[in-house]
């Protein structure tokens, strides 16, 4: 599903020039949960920014389900990354003026989903992920766990292809942390590829694959278990 | 404290760059306005403050039986009413006759005239700088001058006893000098003679009747004096000794106080009431500027609140420091806006309004009143907008917001949403009021004359000559000179012309129906018709002759013959005047042409015969073929050269006098046009700091939408629309205003416009687009913004 080839991401201001990632190649087949981990400021974070799309890069190739998008402009990232991918982070970034409902209900609203749909599909994200009696609730009034369920089910209610995951149970007790990590793998047996950063060994556990890096490079590959079986 | 307060003060308007830069613009070009506006009112409120006794001082106004008003009166009244009235302290008549040239040593100059009774200087109470007051203007040779005219006579010398020559025959001697008085005095006389001289002039004395109404009349009332009484007693002299025909006037006292808002004209009365109204405007809308940007970043500084309070502060310290920041941007923008209003301002107004206000100078002797109120104005606005984001802070639970559970975005925003309708509404009413007012100018401008105003030069005659025998016969050659040219299409000699019309009016009397009517009349020549390009609608003009074998031949206007309900008047008579007039025959009648005020409709008018075309008429018209006026006007100028005068000649295109009427209407469209670009720039900056703020705050929110597919359209739209619907709101509110307002202010003008939706919509439509563009620029900004950045701010 995701194959990149000597991913390049350099930062430069006036005195100096960052790489943060440096000829990186790998790829993520469909239906896969791949972790990846390395320590702080090794590029995982800027390396999910552009498989996220939310980025570019300086070179290298990225294809997503078969078409190179390394090149894309902001609006060709824009609309493909909102129909294919679903993000989750680890400071849940709800919007606080929305309530549960309206913030899960935004990607739809994006994807000119229209209000019928829309309605069935919040609900039964909102369901899925057991957090519908907090409806009407703003994030303010949530747990962390809670907030965190709200931002998966906006991850998943457009139904995405690939779900983005960085360090998403970074902010949250182990319980809650286990919830939330419990519901990604669910959401992988149903057949959706998750790519999740983390500095969590625990957390990395749950993924088919972990990926480490160190300086912007790949450095190991560990195969933690065998995927199924291929989706198509 | 205080170092901390200035020190604080200082770093937030330096770490909200922008939003002082906006405030301090919009705060000097808003309060400089307002300073100029200010100004002018003060001087008009605060006008003939010199006077002393000035509660006791009152004029005279005629009332016609039509119901004209006029300050003038018959010349015998004002003598009858002091003698005959206990309660008339003292009284005079302010004559303007004419200016005779005066001389002395090698200085002859001409300057405004007023003929004066002796008691002058008890009812105007100007000071005097030599001289005594109440005997200068005793002997009938006695001449007082203005400062200024005694310094270009006699330097700074005391000219007290020095002889000066009036017009080669009069020796007068000057029995004192008036100090200079503010500019804001009604009546700023640069020579004083007596009433007595003028008796001497025989065209005075002749009219000088019971009938004529020409004299202006000022008296001083004792303390507590009855007006009502004395109006009675005033009319009984009205009835004892005005000619029949005059009886039917009505003479009442005026108080002096409302002389400019009686004799100034609807214009005038407009003009300060919209002074009022626009400095309300750009008051309220600085105000509201100040408090939106102060609110918008409230919230960010709510944690700096709750720590000081946290180690301390009280909750009035807190609430100084906010007003400390309000103050160190209005009082630089204050002493900013005081230097472009003395500098920019002063200038730019004074060639707006001089003619109708008096000249505008700001002099510190007099007028620091004023200045202090600006001060004193400048805290109370620091404090009206500071006052709100700091109770409010103040107001807030410390530990909510130590821990973060204020929400800067969530707060309803009803008020702000309020004050910023409010100030599109005044914005866009200021708008729509200009517009209107901008195509009524034009509509003016362009309404049918009755005449042809191109290509008409117009040069005045009365110009003094030296040789006043022999420069009669130079211009009869002149005359011949013009009428023999090939450019030259018409030529006339007129006291009067369209558009330099001074109302002269008499009761005329049909003495077949002895139907009477208030009739305004004209003096013309031969020319005048056929220069001017005036329709004959039947009869004829009148000859060249000499003025006796016109006699009694008069042409009319078509508005007169409807007054008398004819279908045709030639050949008809009508009687005018005092006692026992000689009828007058029509021998023709003009299609009605707009000889006085554009703003009036064209009443009945009555055209009399001057006479043969002379050099004492005071107006030379030359209708010239287009192309060739600067030909002629040279030719004028060569010809005119060997006429050798006291005054230089001069000749100006008609069209250009015809746009001089409009002078303070284009006045008053300029300071429209100016405060109505004000508003909406300042109001627009308003809205640009808080879309910025606001799309500020937003960051981290903008991010996180683009993340789950919002496009840059979707964000735009979400900052924006908002403020579509506020200033749309606000375009229902404005325009159903000026629609009111203008609707009304126009049954003031004869032809007017009538205001359709189109001309209210684009006054909208301006407002709009200025504003969404600022807004949607900003907004734009904010959209394109990298959401991966967006979600690390906070």
């Amino acid at each position: 599903m995701i194959k990149i080839t000597n991913l390049e991401k350099i930062y430069r201001t006036d005195l100096v020039e960052t790489v943060a990632l440096n000829k990186m190649s790998f790829d993520v087949r469909k239906g896969e949960f791949v972790a990846i981990m390395g320590p702080s400021g090794c590029g995982k974070s800027t390396l999910l920014n552009i498989l996220g799309l939310l980025d570019d890069c300086n070179g290298g190739s990225f294809l997503f389900d078969g078409i190179e998008v390394a090149k894309f402009n902001e609006q060709k990232r824009a609309d493909l990354r909102k129909k294919n991918i679903g993000f989750v982070f680890q400071s849940f970034n709800l919007i606080d003026e929305l309530t549960t409902y309206e913030n899960v209900e935004l990607p739809l609203i994006y994807n000119n989903v229209k209000a019928a749909d829309r309605k069935v599909l919040v609900e039964e994200a909102l369901d899925k992920m057991q957090i519908m009696h907090r409806r009407n609730h703003y994030p303010q009034q949530l747990s962390g766990g809670q907030q965190q369920r709200v931002a998966v089910a906006r991850a998943v209610v457009n139904n995405p292809k690939l779900i983005l995951a960085d360090e998403p149970t970074g902010n949250l007790d182990s319980h809650n942390g286990n919830e939330v990590m419990d519901m990604l793998t669910t959401l992988n047996g149903q057949g959706t590829t998750i790519i999740m950063v983390t500095h969590s060994e625990h957390d990395a556990q749950y993924a088919h694959r972990i990926i480490r890096m160190l300086d912007g490079e790949k450095v190991t590959e560990n195969i933690l278990r065998e995927l199924d079986y291929v989706h198509n | 404290m205080w170092k901390h307060y200035f020190k604080t003060a200082w770093r937030n308007l330096v770490k909200y760059k922008s939003f002082s830069v906006i405030n301090l613009i919009g705060l000097t070009f808003g309060l400089a306005s307002v300073i100029a506006l200010a100004f002018m009112l003060y001087q008009a409120v605060t006008a003939n403050g010199l006077f002393q006794s000035k509660e006791r001082m009152y004029y005279l106004r005629s009332k016609t039986s039509e119901g004209n008003m006029y300050r003038q009166t018959t010349y015998p009244l004002l003598d009858e009413i002091i003698k005959s009235c206990s309660q008339v302290e003292a009284g005079t008549h302010i004559q303007q006759w004419y200016s005779p040239w005066l001389k002395y040593s090698d200085k002859e100059f001409q300057q405004n005239t007023y003929f004066v009774d002796t008691a002058f200087f008890k009812v105007f109470s100007y000071p005097l700088k030599y001289g005594n007051a109440n005997t200068s203007l005793i002997n009938k040779y006695s001449v007082v001058l203005s400062e200024d005219v005694a310094e270009k006579f006699f330097g700074k010398a005391n000219p007290i006893g020095k002889t000066i020559v009036a017009d080669d025959t009069i020796s007068l001697t000057v029995t004192g000098v008036m100090r200079s008085v503010p500019t804001n005095t009604t009546m700023r006389p640069e020579i004083l003679l007596t009433t007595n001289l003028l008796k001497d002039n025989h065209d005075f004395a002749s009219a000088a009747d019971w009938y004529n109404d020409f004299a202006e009349n000022y008296l001083l009332l004792k303390p507590n004096a009855d007006t009502a009484l004395l109006n009675k007693q005033i009319n009984a002299l009205i009835q004892r000794f005005y000619v029949q025909d005059a009886k039917s006037r009505k003479v009442m006292l005026s108080p002096f106080n409302d002389f400019i808002k009686n004799e100034a004209g609807n214009l005038t009365n407009v003009m300060i009431k919209g002074q009022i109204g626009m400095i309300v405007f750009i008051l309220l809308i600085l105000v509201i500027n100040l408090t939106n940007l102060n609110t918008a970043t409230m919230y960010n500084r709510a944690k700096e609140v709750a720590v000081k309070k946290m180690i301390g502060s009280k909750r009035i310290q807190i609430v100084l420091q906010f007003c400390i920041e309000n103050a160190l941007i209005i009082f630089p923008s204050l002493a900013l806006a005081f230097l472009l209003f003395y500098f920019l301002l002063i200038p730019q107004m004074n060639t707006i309004i001089k003619s109708s206000f008096g000249e505008l100078a700001l002099n510190m002797r007099h007028d620091y009143p004023l200045i202090s109120w600006f001060v004193v104005g400048g805290l109370i606005v620091a404090i009206a907008a500071a006052s709100y984001p700091a109770f409010h802070l103040n107001s807030l639970k410390i530990t909510d917001v130590v821990k973060g559970k204020i929400s800067k975005a969530n707060k309803k925003q009803y008020g702000r949403n309020i004050f910023i309708t409010i100030q599109f509404v005044l914005a866009i009413t200021c708008i729509g009021i200009t517009l209107v007012l901008n195509k009524q100018i034009h509509f003016m401008k362009q309404a049918v004359l009755g005449f042809d105003k191109d290509n008409v030069l117009v040069a005045p005659l009365d110009l003094s000559y030296r040789n006043k025998s022999a420069a009669p016969a130079q211009f009869d050659a002149l005359l011949n000179t013009l009428r023999n040219n090939p450019y030259v299409k018409g030529v006339s000699t007129s006291n009067d012309i369209p558009a330099s019309y001074s109302n002269n009016s008499d009761t005329y009397l049909d003495p077949v129906s002895n139907k009477k009517a208030s009739i305004q009349y004209f003096s013309v020549d031969v020319g005048l018709i056929p220069t001017y390009k005036i329709q004959m609608l039947e009869g004829k003009n009148f000859d060249n002759v000499p003025k006796a074998n016109m006699a009694n031949k008069i042409i009319i206007n078509e508005a007169a013959m409807k007054t008398f309900n004819w279908q045709s008047a030639v050949g008809k008579q009508i009687k005018g005047g005092s006692g026992n007039a000689v009828a007058s025959t029509i021998i023709g009648v003009v299609k009605d042409f707009h000889y006085a005020n554009l703003m009036q409709n064209v009443g009945p008018l009555l055209l009399y015969y001057n006479d043969k075309q002379n050099l004492n008429a005071q107006y030379l018209s030359v209708r010239v073929e287009p192309g060739h006026t600067k030909e002629i006007g040279n030719l004028l100028q060569k010809k005119f050269a060997k006429i050798p005068s006291r005054r230089p000649f001069s000749y100006e295109f008609l069209d250009s006098r015809i746009d001089d009427q409009y002078s303070l209407l284009n006045g008053i469209l300029k300071v429209t046009n100016f405060v109505s670009v004000l508003l909406i720039v300042i109001a627009s900056l308003g809205l640009f700091g808080l879309v910025t703020l606001f799309a500020k705050q937003r960051t981290k929110e903008i991010g996180i939408r683009k993340i789950f597919g919002a496009s840059t359209k979707d964000i735009v739209k979400m900052l924006s629309q908002n403020y579509l619907l506020l200033i749309g709101i606000a375009s229902v509110i404005a325009l159903s205003i000026v629609y009111i307002v203008m609707s009304k202010w126009l049954q003031d003008f004869a032809t007017r416009i009538t205001i359709s939706w189109v001309l209210l919509i684009s006054a909208a439509l301006i407002a709009v687009v200025v504003a969404m563009s600022i807004v949607i620029y900003q907004s734009f900004k904010a959209a394109k913004a990298n959401p991966v950045k967006s979600l690390k701010t906070e």
